[in-house]
């Protein structure tokens, strides 16, 4: 998204002030909200300019670098070098093969689709995809635990001490054969970018293009789990992992803080999902990141990284990120060198620890894989295959390249030009499995605009389907029903308060169409003007405070009292309507029965127009709210209750915020019937 | 009976001269009276019996289902067997039964072969004497031959010779007439080496051509299962059994060229063959050297263009080889931790201080020593020194033969051996490494280039023991390579082998023609 600098500065400010809104939930003992601020504005040029900032200290001169390691597992049906399937939830060791459990005399045969699925992620990235590329052995010295047959599942009378730290049980990765076949010397992709949007401003509503390089792209063999139980003196092996395809994609260090860490995963989480090349979940280890972590005054060589391991979501991603820069500054401020180590992610102190660290020291002894020749790829235009090759066994660059989908930043790109909404807005549409389509279904079958069908779309369907923790395929209303009931408000036959009421009606799923809805419950638009007008009256003559205040030009009692007529109408009436009425009256000039002239209906456009744009300001709110709320859900993955009162204390401040903005925003949101509606508990 | 050739035997199956598992039941009666040889770590008489009543069937019905149906054979103890032990000749692997067989014992099988057992070697086929296994050394049987015993004059049991090794069992399986057929592997020559010391045919096909699946690996990027037979025939019938593609191999090459039978009106006119001057090595003895002129001259005065050759970098090879071998071993012994299969240690103070007690006690000396260099050489530090050097001259290596070859030569002659089979006493004195270094020489090469060679018998020494020549070819060029070595094997007219276990057999063949 294209802002001036000037925009921008502002966003930027305004960022820093609201940082505490946006982590609220962060442990401040650590004075991480400062961190994140100087991680992020000391890496920004433009706020380096500004004056106060040149005068701190030392330390605070001082930005992180961040690099990401990430590993994405392969979503293919089979493994990388074995016909064994592939599935999370299958009983331990139920899914390895003699080569997976390093049977001797077994040999790696390379899944296809692996590689396609490599060279499709490489093309996303606008990686350069290595026409040949090659098979790397890393070994490991110790404690990688070996391989237990399938019939021999325990180990006993093994020590808890098998040199791994014993965090919630897990213990090493165990790689049977002593060994990991990586792409260590020539990876299959190398030198891409990663672009994403670094969501940013008041209720992270300004877009800032950034990009990260991809250093490459290397194919991998995944790992075992092992488990120890200390109780016992046992380990557990679980080889289902073993040999599962990873892409291991190496970023180079162009982050600065977690946020901007964070965003460019799930910018990735949603390029691989849409390739179909990685299902993204990070809760069930699909993709996992490794932050490489350190802090320099800019100008300077780099500072000495650590890594940071243990992190099983974006959110805790950035947590990580900006608590390990503050303590790299802290380290140094206080004197201190920081440590080349490896550090795991303590979740529940929000702070990385030292893992005891065989890392640093492990010589890998890297050598070619010498059972596989290197991997070729081809291209029908400038690299065909040899003659003979069997076409099944041959992976076309260009092929691929013909199947890639819509990757997200082009499917928000044409959300936003077809439909005119705002680019934030196309970030939520895509970021949501599904909601895309929903709402393109809504669109396209409704006749009212796509700017007012998107606040529908992403603030009630939405809103309901996070509250209930349904996902939008699992949504009880339907585009199509949603686009009636659309129809209805346009067409004048609800008002947009019935239309609320309606839509909670349907959320029932009790196969009503929204006419039917209006009709049972007797929602239709108050169409009397005799009555509209006797009710506006007497609102009129009630308050004569407000309505002196309204005619020295105070708009905001009007909204009051467009308030109280609906309040009287039970929210059936046209609020614009309403509002013509009790202006003219204002004036002393409301005749019974007279019908709207034209400059009545000029007036009736631009309270439309104002209508609108107040209610995308609102959505763009509420669309940063369900980004919060869509973060803690992931957080909140398989402690269901906890996520679930979460979601409720949000909805509740979502409900009182609501009530609170109603007058600002005009008669719409104070509407007392579906202001009465419990939203919270 | 026993000491004929494959195509011999299956013509008499055909004939009805007599049954597989007659042949099956005299093969298992000279495993007995060869025990104390040596070369079977597991005999699988039960299996070999009923596998040989089926082929029976097959011989009855007037289908068999290929040259190799009904013949026994013999597999080196580092191919795995489904459910047959398989212990690379250590303690590391003893109780060992594998879940699977290797691709080419597989297809052996398939054909109606009869697997009598598995040969003993050398631990993890690390060695060319047949000397350092768990299971103790294999003698050769050349050592009870006539000519051997009249010449020394000894008791066979006080100065038996070595069958060289690492294959020495499936060797000695083959010489001593219990087996017409054995698989060996060859990584630097462990086919050729005992193949050559105890007067068989041993073929080291190109690198590709046959599946390594299943074959417990020495060193994956010159690892080959090896083909011994008595003779040429024989082996280009199994090579052509046994190769092709195999999926489960990633280095086996897709598209063969078919073998057929083996043409018998070669014209050695037209033939160039180079003798490489680099192999005229110290230590190379004096018969083999004549046996080497012999041969060369056999081949010009029958039209062939005899011409030195050169491949200036042989003299590194044995070194480079040495430090690829090991580290490769390094890697590839990673996996054996004693947990899942075979020795365990009872130590269980910690993960490690099993793992150590485990692989100290599981591997000889010889495998630890591998290992621990092998790590030396990929530590970080010390991988481009010597392994990415050794790569490097690695190519050289095969860059030299590539040369010679597009020169114009079609076959290198060269000696397989320095010289016949030593005593084991006097092998002895030296340690494993040694004698790798020395038994190596010549073979190895030709693992570093990927390249097919075939060693043949000659002539017998002054000690009554075989001297063999190896002939070397260019890659795929297997046919052509095992053409030359037939001819020359009609030239050379070696003499069969003749134990003192004989007599009692050739009364039992009733009138079986030795002269099939």
């Amino acid at each position: 998204m294209a802002a001036s600098s000037a925009g921008m500065r502002t966003v930027v400010c305004n960022f820093n002030r609201q940082i505490t809104i946006y982590h609220p939930r962060i442990n401040t003992q650590n004075a991480y909200n400062n961190v994140c601020i100087r991680g992020l504005c000391t890496s920004t040029p433009r706020y380096q300019s500004q004056p106060q900032i040149k005068k701190k200290s030392a330390v605070r001169e001082l930005v992180g670098v961040v690099g990401l390691e990430i590993h994405a597992q392969i979503h293919s049906s089979t493994k990388l070098f074995s016909g064994s399937q592939v599935g999370f939830f299958a009983p331990p060791n139920s899914q390895v093969s003699f080569f997976d459990a390093s049977l001797p005399g077994t040999l790696p045969a390379l899944n296809r689709r692996c590689v396609e699925a490599a060279v499709m992620t490489g093309l996303a990235l606008d990686c350069t995809i290595n026409r040949k590329s090659l098979f790397d052995r890393k070994h490991y010295f110790y404690a990688d635990l070996p391989p237990i047959s399938t019939q021999r599942r325990e180990l006993p009378s093994l020590s808890s001490d098998v040199g791994e730290p014993p965090t919630d049980g897990i213990g090493a990765d165990p790689k049977a054969a002593g060994y990991q076949i990586t792409q260590q010397r020539v990876p299959i992709a190398v030198g891409g970018t990663l672009r994403y949007g670094h969501l940013i401003g008041r209720k992270q509503g300004q877009v800032v293009a950034k990009s990260v390089r991809i250093k490459q792209i290397q194919l991998e063999q995944d790992s075992g789990k092992s488990l120890h139980d200390d109780s016992r003196s046992q380990t557990l092996i679980d080889l289902n992992r073993a040999g599962v395809a990873l892409m291991e994609l190496v970023m180079e260090p162009d982050m600065s803080c977690g946020e901007e860490a964070a965003a460019a995963v799930r910018e990735l989480q949603l390029i691989l999902q849409a390739l179909g090349t990685c299902q993204g979940n990070m809760a069930e280890g699909q993709l996992r990141v490794d932050a490489n972590v350190s802090v320099h005054r800019p100008g300077d060589p780099l500072g000495v990284r650590t890594e940071v391991k243990n992190i099983n979501s974006a959110r805790f991603l950035a947590r990580a990120i900006d608590y390990e820069i503050e303590r790299q500054m802290e380290l140094l401020a206080t004197g201190g060198t920081v440590q080349n180590e490896t550090r795991a992610f303590d979740y529940k102190s929000g702070q990385t620890i030292p893992m005891r660290d065989k890392e640093g020291l492990q010589d890998y002894r890297f050598m070619p894989e010498p059972n596989l020749p290197p991997l070729i790829v081809y291209d029908s235009e400038t690299a065909p295959p040899p003659a003979g090759e069997d076409p099944g066994q041959v992976v076309l660059i260009d092929a691929v390249r013909k199947s890639i989908p819509e990757l997200p930043s082009a499917r928000r790109a044409r959300l936003v030009n077809t439909f005119g909404i705002l680019p934030e807005h196309s970030y939520t549409l895509v970021s949501e499995d599904g909601l895309t389509d929903y709402f393109e279904g809504v669109a396209r079958e409704t006749r009212a605009p796509p700017k007012k069908a998107i606040g529908w779309v992403m603030k009630d369907v939405l809103g309901l389907l996070k509250q209930q923790g349904l996902s939008v395929s699992q949504s009880p209303i339907s585009p199509r029903a949603l686009a009636e009931l659309l129809d209805l408000l346009e067409a004048g036959r609800v008002s947009s308060s019935a239309a609320k009421m309606v839509l909670q009606e349907l959320w029932k799923g009790t196969g009503r169409s929204p006419a039917q809805v209006v009709e049972d419950l007797d929602l239709g638009l108050v169409d009397d003007s005799t009555e509209i007008q006797r009710i506006c009256l007497s609102v009129i003559n009630s308050h004569p405070e407000e309505v002196r205040a309204s005619r020295s030009g105070n708009r905001k009692v009007v909204n009051k009292l467009v308030g109280l007529v609906q309040k009287q109408t039970k929210g059936r009436a046209d609020p614009v309507r309403i509002r013509a009425i009790l202006e003219e009256g204002q004036q002393g000039s409301v005749v019974a029965g007279e019908p709207c002239g034209t400059g009545l209906e000029q007036e009736l456009e631009r309270e439309r127009e104002r209508e609108q744009e107040l209610e995308q300001e609102q959505e763009r709110e509420q669309g940063a709210g369900s980004r919060e709320q869509e973060q803690e859900l992931e957080q909140g993955a398989g402690t269901g209750a906890g996520a679930g009162s979460r979601s409720r204390s949000r909805s509740r401040e979502q409900a009182h915020w609501c009530r609170g903005c109603a007058f600002v925003f005009g008669g719409e949101l104070v509407i007392s019937a579906f202001g009465e509606v419990p939203l919270g508990p | 009976m026993l000491g004929l050739t494959i195509r011999e035997v299956s013509l008499a199956f055909r004939e009805g001269r007599i049954s597989p598992s007659e042949l099956c039941r005299k093969c298992l009666n000279r495993v007995k009276k060869t025990r104390h040889l040596n070369a079977y770590i597991t005999v699988t008489e039960e299996q070999a019996l009923k596998q040989a009543d089926e082929a029976d069937d097959r011989f009855r019905r007037g289908a068999p289902r290929g040259p190799l149906d009904g013949i026994p054979f013999a597999v080196k103890d580092n191919f795995c067997t489904e459910n047959i032990e398989t212990t690379c000749a250590s303690k590391m692997l003893k109780g060992y039964r594998p879940p699977f067989s290797a691709t080419v014992v597989q297809k052996l099988l398939d054909q109606g072969a009869v697997l009598l057992g598995k040969t003993n070697l050398d631990e993890f086929a690390m060695g060319s004497g047949c000397t350092d296994g768990a299971f103790g050394p294999v003698r050769n049987p050349w050592s009870y031959a006539s000519p051997y015993r009249d010449q020394s004059g000894l008791e066979p049991d006080s100065d038996w010779v070595i069958t060289g090794g690492s294959s020495g069992g499936s060797a000695a399986a083959v010489a001593s007439l219990s087996s017409f057929l054995a698989l060996g592997s060859d990584t630097g020559g462990s086919t050729r080496n005992p193949a050559a010391l105890c007067g068989l045919v041993g073929l080291k096909p190109t690198y590709g051509l046959l599946s390594r699946h299943g074959l417990i690996p020495l060193v994956n990027s010159m690892d080959v299962p090896g083909i011994m037979t008595r003779s040429v025939h024989d082996a280009a019938t199994v090579l052509g059994v046994l190769q092709g593609h195999d999926v489960k191999d990633s280095t086996t090459f897709h598209h063969p060229a078919s073998l057929g039978d083996l043409p018998d009106d070669l014209d050695v006119r037209k033939l160039r063959v180079g003798i490489p001057q680099e192999y005229h090595a110290p230590g190379l003895s004096r018969e083999t050297l004549s046996q080497w002129s012999r041969m060369a001259d056999l081949f010009e005065r029958a039209g062939a263009r005899v011409e030195a050759v050169s491949l200036p970098h042989t003299q590194h090879s044995i070194v480079c080889y040495h430090v690829l071998c090991v580290a490769e071993v390094a890697s590839n012994m990673a996996r054996f931790d004693g947990l899942e299969y075979g020795h365990r240690s009872s130590v269980d103070s910690s993960t490690e201080a099993l793992y150590a007690a485990t692989r100290h006690a599981g591997f000889n000396d010889v495998v630890r020593g591998r290992i621990l260099s092998g790590n030396y050489f990929l530590l970080k530090r010390s991988y481009q020194h010597y392994f990415v050097k050794a790569q490097q001259v690695r190519r050289l290596i095969a860059e030299d033969f590539a040369q010679v070859f597009s020169s114009g030569i079609d076959v290198l002659l060269t000696p397989t051996t320095l010289s016949d089979a030593a005593s084991h006493a006097h092998f002895m004195q030296e340690d494993n490494q040694t004698r790798s270094t020395q038994e190596d020489v010549f073979t190895q090469p030709v693992n570093m280039a990927g390249l097919p060679a075939v060693t043949m018998p000659t002539a017998l020494s002054q000690r009554g023991l075989p001297i063999s020549l190896q002939l070397i070819g260019t890659a795929l060029q297997d046919r052509k390579l095992l053409t030359v070595a037939k001819w020359l094997e009609q030239q050379v007219a070696f003499p069969k082998i003749q134990l003192p276990w004989d007599t009692g057999d050739k009364d039992k063949d009733l009138g079986v023609a030795e002269s099939l």
